[in-house]
């Protein structure tokens, strides 16, 4: 069965439920986690509100930040439910491609990430980077919400 | 494995098949889940009965008999996965429903309650690799509970 679990986080609410989803389906399975965050690339122009009032040393610092703030929820809940963790933080313009990427490499069996992220609207739509991962992942994604 | 007590509340596993390839590796797929986490597998299948088309007074009767030749058809296939699944340990129910595939597939988990479904994306309804199936992207954005998609077979 699935060895190991990729888990997205963009540290959203929903995202949230995934980690301790996807925690706790790699405990019952036995399987390890990896916990996935992906921050864009600095520009000057963007619509991020950080990329344009920083340098892209603050830019980098605050990402780094902002990443090991939302990894560092999914590596207490993996510690507290002792199953293997690895967080890794990524910088790339396109989370989709950087989170299938990672699951490659990673060798990686299954994805579980939330219906949404930040930037999901309304409970009825699909997030548009879960999606993207639903079109283009080969390994099997559970989307929880 | 059964008797094992469940973590975290995976104890009903819905899936749903259309028979293609890729729904027979989601229904492995739960079964292998289900024996892990000691849960009861429920398989599902929709039966489309599109109007058929066809000429002389017997249309009707026609029709039917082909609905219910596929009904007794989908059926037997199911009875014999489900008892299959349950021989190998894993508690198994098979239900058939008729009606628009992703409305019949979230009825159902309303009514069956399962803490996840699992199905095949692409399938016998999918237009081109690129593109998500669409039952399934529906299933996913309708669904009471979690969504396990599996794309290829195993």
């Amino acid at each position: 069965m699935y060895k190991h679990i990729l888990i997205p986080t963009d540290g959203s609410a929903l995202s949230e439920v995934a980690v301790r989803q996807g925690i706790a389906l790699a405990k019952s399975l036995g399987a390890a986690t990896t916990a996935i965050t992906v921050t864009p690339t600095f520009r000057t122009l963007a619509v991020e509100p950080m990329v344009l009032t920083d340098t892209a040393e603050q830019y980098e610092k605050d990402c780094k930040a902002l990443a090991a703030k939302y990894l560092g929820g999914a590596m207490a809940a993996a510690t507290a439910a002792g199953v293997p963790y690895t967080g890794l933080h990524v910088v790339h313009d396109s989370p989709y491609e950087a989170i299938i990427e990672a699951a490659k490499k990673n060798h990686c069996d299954l994805i579980v990430m939330a219906s949404h992220g930040r930037k999901g609207v309304a409970a009825l739509v699909l997030g548009s980077e879960t999606t993207k991962v639903l079109t283009h992942s080969k390994i099997p994604v559970l989307v929880c919400r | 494995m059964t008797a094992e007590p469940t973590t975290e509340g995976f104890t009903r596993i819905l899936v749903a098949t259309d028979f293609s390839p890729t729904s027979e590796g989601a229904w492995l797929v739960a079964r292998r889940l289900a024996k892990r986490l000691g849960a009861e597998v429920v398989v599902l299948h929709v039966l489309v009965e599109a109007p058929l088309f066809s000429e002389g007074p017997f249309t009707m009767k026609h029709a039917r008999n082909v609905f219910e030749a596929a009904r007794a058809w989908v059926e037997k296939t199911l009875g014999e996965w489900a008892a299959t699944a349950t021989t190998g340990g894993v508690p198994a129910r098979w239900t058939v429903r008729t009606g628009v595939p992703y409305k019949e597939i979230v009825t159902a988990a309303e009514s069956e309650r399962p803490d996840l479904i699992v199905m095949g994306t692409q399938g016998r309804g999918g237009l081109d690799r690129a593109l998500l199936g669409s039952v399934a992207e529906k299933v996913i954005r309708l669904a009471p509970c979690p969504v396990l998609t599996v794309r290829e077979t195993g």
